[in-house]
Order: structure tokens, then sequence, then C-alpha cells
């Protein structure tokens, strides 16, 4: 189930999110090379909340969740 | 109806209120700083401070749909924003976030006198280069020997020069964008603190605004509001509050402005009928209702979603593009319909339209607005 998750999250965040040009590993900062901003944070949320029916208050959101691929499928495997 | 009898009770208790102590002739006579501290006051004798703050403080636990009604019976009271911007960004983006994420040494410390008028908060984001873009902060901070030192400059902050506390967001020095990012709690009269001169600004004049300045300002430990690494969270949270609900009062200000604009335009004459009577004139006043019912319904829909604990990131953008808007242009429709009365000052007509031009900027501006809103539905 994780590789699948895995492999929606890359899939929305490349043709959502990212610059077409920048290619990043499962556990490159997105933050860093500069994929998420805080913006885009909230549209990945968004995504995560509509697609996993998983639920993310603003107060309990740790922003060190979202920096990778691999954490972002670990707060979601989590949260389900 | 999505009031209950005991929230409609409240809202025109709320109303009576701003009618008879916010628009007080003697006190609007009185220089900018005193009238700002008399209706502040009169603010806290109300129980408006005390709204949101839980019992075991003293204070009234109300939720967030009957804030919403209070403040929306507030604006029904007001000729123009009067004191209410000020008020309600010292209960959300003030009171709020201490409530929700401060020590209890912190709420000891501050909360009853936020209630009682006697502490004026003010929330610092926006920098030279920073706002919505919160990931760009330029002020830091650094762990030193009993606290932490505070560097930096924040801009347009709202309460500023008249303020006793502020909510300060800074990042560690030398971390990178958000990671550091913290919210303190910083009062007025700290070594190395200081507050620029009030800024003159176009409308929402009562509220004063200004920048304030961090030189090597060393702060305790328990200031530090909330977690270390939480600035992001407390911010998103505040936000969340801030964005829509900050407008609540606006959507009474939209129905006394539309009252007024009837009464007006049945008591005028022109080639011996009513003004209303002109189709150019009623249908003004038709799309005037029809935005007021439209905001109306958006504020409540929020305070719904919010009470009912769901996400409310793209409907409180909705919400505070649709309000913000339809109340620049109400305003600007009863200029139209008052005319030569409307631009003098007088009737307030003027000052209410100063005053709406704000509201596409605060909190995000209707540009940020959208971008959240298409970002999220594309």
């Amino acid at each position: 189930m994780s590789t699948n998750v895995k492999q929606m999250i890359r899939n929305y965040i490349t043709d959502n999110l990212a610059n077409k040009e920048i290619e990043f590993s499962d556990t490159e900062s997105l933050y860093d090379n500069g994929v998420l901003d805080s913006l885009k944070i909230l549209q990945l949320v968004m995504f995560l909340q509509n697609e996993f029916q998983v639920s993310l208050s603003p107060t309990e959101m740790q922003i060190e969740d979202f920096e990778t691929i691999d954490s972002i499928t670990e707060l979601v495997s989590h949260l389900k | 109806m999505v009031f209950s009898e005991e929230q409609i009770t409240k809202r025109l208790m709320a109303k009576e209120f701003a009618m008879q102590q916010l628009n007080d002739s003697e006190v609007l006579k009185l220089d900018k700083k005193e009238r700002f501290n008399v209706l502040w006051k009169r603010c806290a004798d109300f129980g408006l401070f005390s709204l949101a703050v839980p019992q075991e403080y003293d204070g009234m636990e109300e939720d967030i749909l009957s804030i919403v009604a209070i403040m929306e019976g507030l604006g029904m009271g007001v000729d123009a924003t009067n004191i209410l911007f000020s008020a309600n960004v010292h209960i959300f983006a003030g009171m709020l976030p201490i409530l929700e994420y401060g020590s209890k040494h912190n709420k000891d410390s501050f909360i009853p006198g936020m209630m009682e008028g006697d502490i004026i908060c003010a929330h610092a984001i926006s920098e030279e280069n920073a706002g919505s873009d919160i990931w760009s902060l330029e002020t830091t901070y650094e762990e030193v020997e009993g606290g932490y030192r505070l560097s930096g400059i924040k801009n347009y902050v709202t309460n500023a020069p008249y303020a006793d506390l502020y909510i300060v967001y800074a990042r560690k020095k030398e971390s990178k964008k958000f990671r550091g990012v913290s919210a303190f709690l910083v009062q007025k009269g700290t070594e190395g603190f200081e507050v620029g001169k009030s800024i003159d600004k176009m409308g929402i004049e009562l509220s004063p605004m200004g920048s304030i300045y961090f030189n090597d300002c060393v702060i305790s430990r328990e200031m530090m509001l909330g977690k270390e690494g939480q600035g992001m969270n407390i911010f998103n949270s505040t936000m969340e509050y801030e964005r829509p609900f900050l407008l609540s009062y606006q959507v009474g200000i939209m129905e006394r402005q539309l009252e007024r604009c009837i009464k007006f335009a049945k008591e005028r004459k022109q080639f011996k009928k009513r003004i209303l009577d002109f189709q150019s004139i009623s249908n003004r006043i038709a799309d005037m209702k029809v935005r007021l019912e439209a905001s109306r319904l958006l504020m409540y829909k929020v305070a719904e979603e919010k009470l009912n604990n769901q996400n409310i990131y793209l409907s409180s953008s909705i919400a505070k593009l649709y309000i913000s808007e339809s109340l620049v242009q109400n305003s600007m429709n009863a200029m139209e319909v008052y005319g030569a009365c409307g631009y003098i000052k007088e009737y307030h007509v003027e000052e209410a339209l100063r005053d709406s031009i704000g509201s596409k900027i605060y909190s995000g501006t209707s540009d940020i607005q959208r971008n959240i809103i298409s970002s999220m539905i594309e």
C-alpha cells in the first residue's frame, strides 16, 4: 500500500507543484529544491485530505512531515 | 436560519451596544488616541474581549458561530469601522493564539489583562520582503543565556503604536527557511525593542499601524509562544481565524449601509419623485442586497465548518475574497446613491468606502486569496 501511496504523492507533486525540469529523490528536501513553499504546502494538504481521507489540522501539522516524499508517505500511512 | 434564538438575541444586544456606545458623538469629538482608549474600554466592559476566553479564566467561552453573530451585530450598529478592526485583531490574532498555544504562565500573565482591555495586543508578521510569503522572514532569533535575542524589523503592524504585547515571528539565526520559525511574546518597554510612529493611512483611521524594531532585544524563555519551530503552525492557525472572521463585522456594516441607503433613497427627491423610484438607484440597491446575502451565507458556512472542526483553508479564502470585494463594491454603490451627501464627511459614507479598501489588502490580498483558491481546485 505504501508504495502505491508514495507513487500517488509523487505523481501529484510532479504534475501539479513542481517545475517539470526538477528531478528529486524520495529523500531529497522539497523545500531546499524549491518544489514546496508555504502556499504549495496547503495545496498538498488539500490533496492528501481529499485523496486519502486523512485529517490534518493546521494546529497539529508538523512542517518537517512534508519535507520529503518519504516523510509525506509516512505521515499519510500514520494518519490512515 | 443558521443562528439560534439566543445567538440572534446576542447579535441584537451587540447592535444596540454599538449604536449607543461606539457611535457616541461626544466620544467622536475626542482626539484619536483618547477616542481609541474610551471605545476600547467600552468594548472590554461590554465583554467583547471575553467572548473567546474559556470559563476557567472567567471568560464567556462562546463558540465561533456565536462570536460571528456578535461581531455582525456590532457591524450593524456602527457608522464605519470605528474601533472594530483593532478589537478584532486583538481577539483573533492576539488572544486566540495565546489561548491555543500559550503556556499556563503566558495565559495567567496576559489573558486577564487582555479581557479587561488593559493589555492591547498586536500580531507582527509582515516585513519588507515577507508577508503572505512567511518563509522569507528576515527577523531572527538566537538562544542566549536565559532566553532569546531578537533582531529585525516588522512593518504594517496593526495596533503597534498603542499595543502592550506583541506576537512576533522570527527565524532561528542561520536556519533555513521555515525550519526555525518560532513565535514570541514581546512586551512594550523591553530593552532593545522600539515602536515606530503611527503611519497615516487611507482608512480605518482609528486603528493605529506602525513598524516595530528589534535591536538585540533579549526576552526570557517563557516568552516563546508554543514550542520552538512551531511558528508556521501558529501562523496558519491564526490565519484560519483571522482571514474570514475579521470580516464578520463587515457583514453587519454592509447591512447597516444598505438600510441607510434605502432610507436615504426614499427621502431624497428629484424631479418630484423619490430617487429610489429611479431604476438605476433601485437596481444598485438590489445588487447591494444580493452581495450582502451571499456574503452572509459564506460567513456562516465557514463559521459552521470551523465549529465542526472541518478544514477551512479553501472556504476561508473564498469567504475572505468575496466579502471584502463585496464590501468595497457596496461602499462604492452607497457613494453613488448618496451623491454629494456621500462625498462629505458628515454621513460617514466616504469614510466607510475608505475603510473598505483595506479589507482587500489585510490578512492576505485579494490576489493572494485567488492564488490560494485556484491552487486548491486545479
